[in-house]
C-alpha cells in the first residue's frame, strides 16, 4: 500500500513541479513556491513511507505547514492570509489528535511502530478505542471531513497547481491513508468504524448539496473532492478497505488533472449541468445553507480561530507588559557604563546581558592566561557528561515525544 | 412616500444608473474579450484631465510611477531633450524666465523632474541617517538647518485646529470620492468592504451565473432583491457575526428595491444632492461586480434569461453599507451613534482622530507608529482612556512638524544637487530664494509630473519613428511584377510576419486592414452550435454565412454531426459528472483516472506531440468532412441582426470586394495569387484566449473572412460586376485564403483543392514562401520570451512555439498586443524595409487615388477607436494592473463562466493579466497618415468622434506626406507642428541579423534585405 | 549488479529526502541572494524536479522489484522508518 501511494504521489508531485515551472514562470514567489512544493512532498513521502507514527506525523506537519505558506502564497490579500491562518488552526486540532494518539500509544504500547500499533489486542478495549479516536480525529482533519470541513473550501487562495497537489490530489487524501494504515485497529471498535461511516455520510451530503451551488470552478471542484473522500471514509468505516484504497488511487489520478485544467472550462464544458430533482431545487432554506456551506466557516472561525487569536492577543499583552521591561527592546537602550558608550541597553535582560559579557570577557582573560587544567575545562567535561545523558533520554521515545507535545503546546 | 414623488425619483434613479455605464468597466463576459478604452466614460476630457478625474473617483494610479520613468532616463530609454521638449508639450507657461539668478524656470523643473519628489519616511530616513554618510552630507546638513529653523515658530502653534481642519476635510469627502466606509476603515483600520464583499459575493455569482452551478436560487425569478431577500432571511450567519438585528430589519422591508433605497439613502446621507456620487462610489468599490452586473443589465439578451436590474444590485448594497457601518460604529465609538453625528464625535476629539489619522502616514517613525497601532488596537476591545490618546497625540504632533521639515529639506538637497549647486553658492543663497526655488519645484502637481515623463517617453520613440520613417523615404521601390499580394490584417504581430515574407519574397506586395476584411457577417462553422459576428463589436450583421459539408456529403455530415456530438457528450459528462453525480461521479473518476493521468504525463512532457496525435484523434473519429461556404442569396430580404439574411446577393458581394480592395488600394497590377490572410490566437488552459484573438472580429478568428473575401472575389459573377464598376480582376489572377495563428506560428488554408490547375505553381511557392516566413517570425518572437530557446533557429522555434500554444501550463502562450505603440494608414512602400519589432499597426491605404480624403475618413474611423482601445487598454492595465488590470493569471478562478476572480472570494478581476502586459510600454498610440495636414484638418474638422479621440489626445496623431520627407505631428493647441530630426539609422541585411540575441524593445532599423 | 538490486529498497529513505534537499539548497540560494531574477528560476525548477524524479524512479524500481521477486516484506529502513509489505 504505502509502495502503491507513495509511487502515485511521487508521480503526481513530478508532474505538478513540471507544471509549475511554466506557470510560475518570472512570479514574485517563485522560488518560495517551490521551496514549499518540495517540502510538501518531502513531508507526505514521511507520513506514506514512515514505518513508525512518529515520522509520519512529522510529516503530517510538514504538509501542515507547507500548506499554510501556500493558502498564503498572495500574502498581500489579506483574504489569503487570513485564510493561511483559519486553515493552519482549524489543522491543530487534528495534530491534537495525533498528538494523544501517539501518547497513548508510546504509554500503553511502548512505541510507535505500525507494526506494533497493528497488533495491539494486548490492551484494553477501551484503551483501544482512545488511541483509534486520536488517529481518526487527526484523519478527519486533514481530510476535510465534518467537522472540520470548512478549511479546504477556503484554502484555494493559492496558484492552481497548488490547489491541485494538496487539496485535489494529495493531501487531502492524507487522512485515508492514516484510516487505512491502522486498519488492523480500527477492526478492534466498531462502534468508531460506524463513527467513520457517520462522519463521512454526513460530509458527503453536506459536499454534494454545497457542491451544487457552486458558481467558481475551484470550489465546485473542491466540494466534488470532498465528496468522493468522504465516500472512501464511509468504505472504510464499513470494512471494504481495499475498495477504498482502489478508489483513492483512481481519484487523485483523476482529481489532479481536472484541478490543472480547471482554466479551460470555458472550453471544456457547453452547458449548465442537470439541476437538482424538484422537491430540492424549491427549497429555500437548504438552498441558503448550502450557498452559506452550512455556516461552518463561520463556526469554526468562532470556535477555533477567534479563541486563538484572542489567546495570541493575551500572549502580546502580556509580552508588552512584562516580557519587554525584562528583556528591554532593542534601539532604546542607555549606556551601561560611563566609560564604554557602545555598551548600551535597555530593560533586566539588557543589563544581565551586559553584565554577562563582562563576566564572560574575565572568563576568557582567566582561560587564556591559565592554559589547561583550569577550572574551565573540567567545567566542561561535567557539561558534556549532562547533555549525553538528556541525549540518551530524548532517544527513548516517550521524552522524545513529550518534548514534542511541550512544543506544541507552546506553539499552540 | 407618495406618488406624485414616485415618477421623478424613479426617472433619477434610471439616470444616475445610466451614469453607472460611464465608471463602470464595460468588460462582456470574457468568452468575448474585445478591447476598449479602459476609461471610455472619461472620454470625452481631455487626456490628462481624465485620469485625474479618474484617479480621484476610483483611487487608481493612471499613470507610470516617477521612479520606472527615472529608470528609463537612467538606461536611456528617455534623454534629456525629450524631457526639455516635454515641458514645451506640456504647456507650461514662463519656462524661460529666471527663478533664482541665472536659473531658469525651466532648469529647476527638470532638476526637479531629475531628483523626484519621493522623500523617504521616517524609518527609512533613520536608516540612512545611521547607515549611509548622508549625516556628513553638507547640502542635506544644510537644508535641514534651514527648514528645521523655519518652522520653529510653527511650534508654539497649536495643532489643534490643524487636526480639525483634516478632520472636515476628509468628512467632506464622504459622497464624493469615499463612502463612509472609506472614512470608518481609515479611522478604524478596518474594512466593511470585506465583510460586504464576503456577504454579497456568493448571492452575486449565483445570481448571475451562467452555467457552472446546477442549483440555482429558487427566487432567482423574482431578481436579485428578492432573491436576496428570501435568502438573507433563512441565513443564520448574522446571528454569527453579532448582528441579530438585522434579520428583523430584513423580514420588514419594503418590497420594491427603490422604496429600499429611499429609506436607507437618508439614512447614509442626508443631503439628496449628493446621492448619485454616493451611488457610484459605493458601486466603484467593488468595480468588477457592478460593471458585470450593469453589464448583464445593459445586454439582457446576452443572459440566461435570468431578470438583472442595476437598482436591485444598488438596493442591497446601500442596505449592507447603512448596516454594516452601523455595527462598525458602534463598535468604534462604543455607544449607539448615528453616521450624521460622526464629524461632531471626532471633531470634539481631534487627539483621538490624530493618532489614528496619523496611523495611515508613512512619515510617523516607528516607535510612534507602534504606540499608535497598539492604542488603537487597543481601542477595539477595551475602554482607552482620553489622557492616553492625548498623551500620544502631543508627541505626534511634534513628530509631524519635524518630518514636514526633513522632507523639505530632503528635496530640497536634492534638487540642489541636480541643479549643480555648490556648497559655496548655497551659502550665498538667501533665505527667500531658497523659497522660490522650493515653490517653482513644488508648482508641479504630482500629476502634472508623471504627464510630462509620459510625454517625454512617448516623444522618444516618436523620434526614433519619424527618423525611420525619413530615412525610409528614399528607398520607396514596388516591385513592378509582384508575384503575389498579401493582405493581412492591421494587426502589430502581423508587421513581424509581413516583414519576414517580404525578406524571404522582395517580390511579394503585401496589405494590411481591419481584419474581418470589410465583410461584416455572422458565421456558422461546420461544428459550431449558434453564430457568432465576424466583425467589430460596434457593428452588427445582417448576413449569415454557414459552412456546410461538400454537395453530396449530407449523409458523411449528418454522421458526423453525430459522432462529434456523442464525443463531446462524453467529455462534458466526464468533467461535469465527476463534480456533480453522486453515483456515476466516482464510476467515471474510476475511469477516467488512468487515461487523465496518461495524458496529464503525456502533455507535460510532449506539449506539442501530445495536442496533435489528440487532434489527430479526434479528427479520425469524427471523420474527416471537405466544406463549402454557403454565400449566395438569391434575393436581398428585408433582415435584422436577429434574424440574419442567408447568404449575401451578388450586389452586396460586389460592392464589399469592391469597397475592401479601393480601400487598400488594390485596384490594378493584381498578382496571380492574392492571399488574404485572417489571423487568431489558439493556447490551451487560457481563460483570456479571446483576448489574443482579432480585435476586429470581437475577439474572434478572422479566418472565415478571409475565406469569404476570397470565394466572393473569385466568384464569375462578382468579378463581371467589378469590372462594370471599373475594376477589372483578371483571369490570370486568383484569390486563396488563410488563417494566421498568432500564437505557434502555424498556417491553416482554405480550399486549396478548388484553386484551378494553372495557378499550382504559384501556389506552390507561395505556400513554400509563407510557411518559410512565419518560421521566422516564430525566430524574432523567441527573443522577448524569458523561457524560450535564445537565438533558435527558425526550425526550432516554431517547434517551441508549438509546444508553448499546446501547453496546459503556460501562463505565457503568446504576448499579444504587448509593446503596440504605433499606427500607419498609408502605402506599405512608406514603412517596407523597416524593422518595427512587431510595435506598429499597418493600415495600408493609397493616397494618390483619395484626394477630398474619403477613404481615409473611414478607416480613420474604423481603425481609430479599434487601435486606440488596444493601445489604451494596454496603457492602463500596465500603469496599474491591481486597479485596471486583473493581476497575476496564477490564481484565477473562473466564475460562472463570465469573468475570473483571484482564489474563491474576491472582486471580479477585469482588464489584462499582468502576464501580457509586463513588457508593454504604456504610451498613447501615435498614428501616422500618409497624407497632407489639410485633408486630415478636414477631416477633423467634420467627424466628432475623431475629435474626441484626438482633440483630447487619446490618440496623437502625425501626417506623413504622401509626395515629400516632411512629417508634421498635430499639436490640438498649437496645431501642426513640423518634425526636424537626425534621420540616420542602422543598416542591417535582415532582420534576424538586428534581433538576434536581444531580448528588449528595440529601436526601428533599416532592412536591406525587405526591399529589391 | 544483482546485489545492488537487492539492497535497492533500503534506499528508499532517499524518495523523502530528496526533496528535502531540494528545499535546503533551494532555500540557501533564495537566502543567500543568489536565486533572484528570470536566470535563477530553471535551477530552482530543475532543481525541484529532479528531486521529485528521483524520487519517483526510486519507487518505480522498488515496485518492480516487489512485483518480480517475493515482496521485500518488512523493510527496516535507517532506524526509524520501515515499509510494511505492499499489497
Amino acid at each position: 500500500m504505502s509502495l502503491t501511494l507513495g509511487t502515485l504521489t511521487a508521480l503526481i508531485g513530478w508532474l505538478v513541479i513540471r507544471f509549475s515551472a511554466n506557470y510560475l514562470h518570472r512570479e514574485a514567489g517563485f522560488h518560495r513556491f517551490f521551496i514549499a512544493l518540495s517540502f510538501f512532498l518531502a513531508g507526505i513521502q514521511f507520513v506514506l513511507l514512515a514505518g513508525n507514527g512518529l515520522l509520519a506525523f512529522v510529516g503530517w506537519e510538514m504538509c501542515g505547514v507547507s500548506s499554510f505558506l501556500l493558502i498564503g502564497y498572495a500574502w498581500h490579500r489579506p483574504v489569503a492570509t487570513g485564510n493561511a491562518l483559519f486553515a493552519f488552526v482549524t489543522n491543530r486540532g487534528g495534530d491534537a489528535g495525533f498528538l494523544l494518539a501517539l501518547g497513548l500509544a508510546a504509554t500503553w504500547l511502548g512505541g510507535f511502530e505500525w507494526t506494533l500499533l497493528s497488533k495491539a489486542s494486548q490492551i484494553s478495549v477501551v484503551n483501544d478505542r482512545l488511541l483509534v479516536i486520536g488517529f481518526v480525529i487527526a484523519a478527519l482533519a486533514k481530510s476535510a471531513q465534518l467537522p472540520f470541513s470548512a478549511w479546504i473550501t477556503k484554502s484555494l487562495e493559492g496558484p492552481t497547481p497548488s490547489s491541485a497537489i494538496f487539496y485535489g490530489a494529495v493531501m487531502v487524501h492524507a487522512g485515508v491513508y492514516l484510516m487505512l494504515r491502522l486498519e488492523p485497529l480500527l477492526l478492534q471498535v466498531p462502534d468508531v468504524m460506524f463513527g467513520l461511516v457517520v462522519a463521512g455520510v454526513l460530509t458527503a451530503i453536506y459536499a454534494w448539496l454545497c457542491g451544487l451551488v457552486q458558481t467558481d470552478v475551484k470550489s465546485a471542484l473542491i466540494f466534488a473532492t470532498l465528496f468522493q473522500v468522504s465516500l472512501m471514509f464511509v468504505a472504510i468505516g464499513l470494512g471494504w478497505t481495499t475498495l477504498a484504497l482502489v478508489h483513492l488511487c483512481l481519484h487523485a489520478g483523476w482529481r489532479v488533472w481536472q484541478f490543472l485544467v480547471a482554466p479551460s472550462w470555458l472550453v471544456i464544458t457547453r452547458e449548465r449541468p442537470p439541476p437538482p430533482p424538484a422537491w430540492l431545487r424549491h427549497n429555500q432554506l437548504l438552498y441558503t445553507a448550502a450557498l452559506q456551506r452550512f455556516w461552518l466557516d463561520k463556526l469554526a472561525d468562532a470556535l477555533f480561530v477567534q479563541p486563538t487569536a484572542s489567546f495570541s492577543r493575551d500572549a502580546h499583552a502580556f509580552e508588552a507588559h512584562f516580557i519587554d521591561h525584562a528583556i528591554g527592546q532593542p534601539g532604546q537602550g542607555k549606556a551601561v557604563h560611563a566609560d564604554r558608550p557602545l555598551v548600551v541597553a535597555d530593560g533586566l535582560l539588557g543589563r544581565l546581558l551586559a553584565s554577562a559579557s563582562d563576566v564572560l570577557q574575565r572568563i576568557e582573560y582567566r582561560l587564556l592566561l591559565r592554559g589547561k587544567g583550569g577550572t574551565a575545562e573540567k567545567l566542561m567535561h561535567r557539561a558534556g557528561a549532562y547533555l549525553r545523558t538528556l541525549e540518551n533520554l530524548l532517544e527513548q521515545p516517550r521524552y522524545l515525544m513529550m518534548a514534542v507535545m511541550a512544543t506544541f503546546v507552546v506553539i499552540l | 412616500m407618495n406618488a406624485e414623488h414616485d415618477l421623478p425619483i424613479r426617472d433619477r434613479l434610471a439616470h444616475w444608473v445610466e451614469h453607472l455605464t460611464h465608471v463602470l468597466p464595460a468588460q462582456a463576459p470574457i468568452r468575448d474579450f474585445v478591447h476598449h478604452n479602459t476609461l471610455h466614460g472619461f472620454q470625452h476630457l481631455p487626456f490628462a484631465e481624465a485620469l485625474s478625474a479618474a484617479s480621484a473617483l476610483t483611487g487608481a494610479t493612471t499613470w507610470w510611477p516617477e521612479d520606472k520613468f527615472r529608470a528609463c532616463l537612467a538606461s536611456g530609454r528617455i534623454n534629456i531633450d525629450d524631457l526639455n521638449a516635454a515641458l514645451d508639450d506640456a504647456g507650461l507657461a514662463d519656462l524661460d524666465q529666471p527663478v533664482v539668478r541665472v536659473l531658469r524656470r525651466r532648469d529647476v523643473l527638470l532638476a526637479s523632474l531629475q531628483a523626484g519628489n519621493e522623500a523617504p519616511d521616517a524609518c527609512h530616513l533613520d536608516w540612512l541617517r545611521r547607515e549611509t554618510a548622508l549625516a556628513d552630507d553638507f547640502i542635506f546638513g544644510h537644508f535641514s538647518r534651514l527648514t528645521v529653523a523655519m518652522p520653529a515658530a510653527a511650534d508654539a502653534q497649536p495643532w489643534q485646529p490643524l487636526v480639525q481642519a483634516r478632520w472636515a476635510e476628509l468628512c467632506g469627502r464622504v459622497g464624493k470620492a469615499w463612502t463612509w466606509r472609506s472614512l470608518l476603515e481609515h479611522l478604524s483600520g478596518e474594512d466593511v468592504l470585506e465583510r460586504v464583499r464576503s456577504i454579497l459575493q456568493r448571492h452575486l455569482a449565483a445570481h448571475l451565473d451562467l452555467g457552472v452551478a446546477a442549483w440555482r436560487n429558487p427566487a432567482q425569478g423574482q431578481g436579485f432583491f428578492a432573491a436576496w431577500r428570501a435568502s438573507a432571511g433563512f441565513d443564520l450567519a448574522w446571528e454569527m457575526d453579532e448582528l441579530p438585528n438585522v434579520r428583523d430589519e430584513i423580514l420588514h422591508l419594503p418590497d420594491s428595491p427603490i422604496d429600499v433605497l429611499l429609506e436607507e439613502l437618508p439614512r447614509l446621507i442626508a443631503d439628496e444632492s449628493l446621492w448619485p456620487g454616493y451611488l457610484q462610489r459605493l458601486s466603484l468599490e467593488l468595480p468588477g461586480w457592478s460593471g458585470m452586473f450593469l453589464w448583464r443589465e445593459r445586454h439582457p439578451g446576452r443572459g440566461d434569461g435570468t431578470p438583472v436590474v442595476m437598482l436591485d444590485y444598488l438596493a442591497v448594497r446601500v442596505l449592507l453599507e447603512r448596516l454594516l457601518t452601523d455595527d462598525l460604529l458602534r463598535r468604534l465609538t462604543g455607544g449607539p451613534l448615528q453616521l450624521a453625528e460622526l464629524p461632531e464625535h471626532y471633531a470634539a476629539r481631534p487627539e483621538e482622530f490624530l493618532v489614528r489619522d496619523a496611523l495611515h502616514q508613512a512619515w510617523l517613525p516607528e516607535e510612534l507608529q507602534g504606540r499608535a497601532a497598539s492604542l488603537v488596537d487597543q481601542a477595539r476591545h477595551e475602554h482607552v482612556d482620553a489622557e492616553d490618546w492625548r498623551h500620544l497625540a502631543a508627541a505626534i504632533a511634534s513628530a509631524m512638524l519635524g518630518a514636514q521639515a526633513a522632507n523639505a529639506a530632503w528635496q530640497l538637497a536634492a534638487l540642489c544637487r541636480q541643479l549643480g549647486l555648490t556648497p559655496a553658492d548655497l551659502e550665498t543663497l538667501s533665505r527667500d530664494e531658497i523659497g522660490a526655488l522650493q515653490s517653482c519645484a513644488g508648482s508641479l502637481g504630482a500629476e502634472q509630473r508623471r504627464q510630462i515623463w509620459l510625454l517625454a517617453y512617448e516623444r522618444h520613440y516618436r523620434q526614433q519613428l519619424f527618423a525611420a520613417l525619413t530615412a525610409n523615404h528614399a528607398r520607396q521601390v514596388t516591385p513592378a511584377t509582384p508575384s503575389a499580394q498579401v493582405v493581412m490584417c492591421m494587426d502589430d504581430r502581423e508587421e513581424g510576419t509581413r516583414r519576414h515574407l517580404e525578406e524571404v519574397a522582395p517580390d511579394i506586395v503585401t496589405y494590411g486592414a481591419v481584419g474581418f476584411f470589410g465583410v461584416p457577417i455572422y458565421w456558422q462553422g461546420l461544428d459550431d452550435a449558434a453564430r457568432t459576428a465576424l466583425c467589430p463589436v460596434v457593428v452588427r450583421p445582417t448576413q449569415l454565412v454557414r459552412e456546410q459539408g461538400v454537395a453530396g456529403a449530407e449523409v458523411e455530415q449528418g454522421q458526423r454531426a453525430a459522432r462529434r456530438e456523442r464525443r463531446l457528450q462524453w467529455r462534458e459528462r466526464f468533467y461535469q459528472a465527476t463534480r456533480r453525480r453522486a453515483v456515476a461521479g466516482p464510476i467515471l473518476t474510476a475511469l477516467g483516472s488512468l487515461p487523465a493521468l496518461a495524458a496529464l504525463t503525456a502533455t507535460t512532457l510532449a506539449p506539442g506531440w501530445f495536442a496533435e496525435t489528440a487532434r489527430r484523434w479526434r479528427q479520425q473519429y469524427d471523420g474527416r468532412l471537405a466544406t463549402r461556404l454557403v454565400l449566395t442569396a438569391e434575393q436581398k430580404i428585408a433582415a435584422t441582426p436577429e434574424q440574419p439574411q442567408a447568404g449575401l446577393t451578388d450586389g452586396e458581394q460586389i460592392k464589399y470586394v469592391e469597397d475592401f480592395l479601393r480601400m487598400i488600394g488594390l485596384t490594378g497590377n493584381f498578382a496571380r495569387l492574392v492571399l488574404v490572410f485572417g489571423h487568431g490566437s489558439g493556447s490551451r488552459n487560457n481563460p483570456h484566449l479571446s483576448a489574443y484573438d482579432c480585435g476586429a472580429c470581437s475577439g474572434k478568428h478572422g479566418g472565415p473572412n478571409a475565406r469569404i473575401f476570397a470565394a466572393m472575389a473569385n466568384r464569375r459573377e462578382v468579378r463581371a460586376g467589378l469590372a462594370e464598376r471599373g475594376l477589372a480582376i483578371p483571369d490570370s489572377c486568383w484569390f486563396v485564403a488563410a488563417e494566421h495563428n498568432t500564437c505557434d506560428d502555424g498556417v491553416e488554408w482554405y480550399d486549396l483543392d478548388s484553386v484551378p490547375e494553372r495557378f499550382q505553381p504559384a501556389l506552390d511557392t507561395l505556400l513554400a514562401q509563407v510557411g518559410e516566413a512565419c518560421r521566422a517570425h516564430a525566430a524574432e518572437r523567441c527573443r522577448r520570451l524569458a523561457s524560450a530557446p535564445v537565438r533558435p533557429t527558425p526550425w526550432k522555434a516554431r517547434q517551441h512555439m508549438l509546444g508553448r500554444a499546446s501547453d496546459i501550463s503556460q501562463a505565457r502562450p503568446e504576448l499579444g498586443h504587448a509593446t503596440n505603440a504605433a499606427a500607419f494608414i498609408g502605402r506599405r512602400t512608406m514603412s517596407r524595409g523597416l524593422f518595427l519589432d512587431r510595435r506598429v499597426f499597418l493600415i495600408s491605404y493609397d493616397p494618390g487615388s483619395d484626394d477630398d480624403g474619403r477613404i481615409v475618413e473611414d478607416i480613420l474611423l474604423a481603425a481609430g477607436p479599434v487601435g486606440a482601445g488596444i493601445a489604451l487598454e494596454y496603457y492602463f492595465s500596465t500603469v496599474d494592473n491591481e486597479r485596471f488590470g486583473c493581476g497575476s493569471k496564477i490564481t484565477h478562478n473562473i466564475t460562472g463562466l463570465f469573468g475570473v476572480m483571484e482564489g474563491a472570494d474576491s472582486d471580479l478581476r477585469t482588464g489584462l493579466p499582468w502576464q501580457m502586459v509586463e513588457i508593454h510600454e504604456p504610451m498613447r498610440l501615435l498614428v501616422v497618415v500618409e497624407q497632407t495636414p489639410e485633408v486630415l484638418t478636414a477631416i477633423l474638422n467634420r467627424q466628432p468622434p475623431l475629435q474626441e479621440l484626438i482633440n483630447n489626445e487619446w490618440i496623437i496623431l502625425a501626417s506623413k506626406s504622401p509626395s515629400t520627407v516632411a512629417i508634421q505631428v498635430y499639436c490640438p493647441r498649437r496645431g501642426w507642428l513640423p518634425w526636424t530630426g537626425s534621420s540616420v539609422l542602422p543598416q542591417v541585411a535582415h532582420s534576424v541579423d538586428w534581433f538576434a540575441g536581444e531580448s528588449e524593445a528595440l529601436a526601428p532599423a533599416i532592412i536591406l534585405g525587405g526591399v529589391r | 549488479m544483482m546485489v545492488l538490486l537487492e539492497t535497492l529498497p533500503n534506499w528508499i529513505w532517499l524518495v523523502p529526502v530528496l526533496p528535502l534537499v531540494a528545499v535546503v539548497i533551494n532555500a540557501a540560494r533564495v537566502l543567500l541572494g543568489t536565486a533572484t531574477g528570470d536566470a535563477a528560476e530553471p535551477l530552482t525548477a530543475r532543481l525541484s524536479s529532479l528531486a521529485a524524479f528521483g524520487g519517483l524512479v526510486l519507487m518505480i524500481a522498488i515496485d518492480a522489484l516487489a512485483l518480480i521477486d517475493a515482496p521485500p516484506g518488512h523493510l527496516r529502513l535507517a532506524h526509524s522508518s520501515c515499509s510494511t509489505p505492499c499489497r
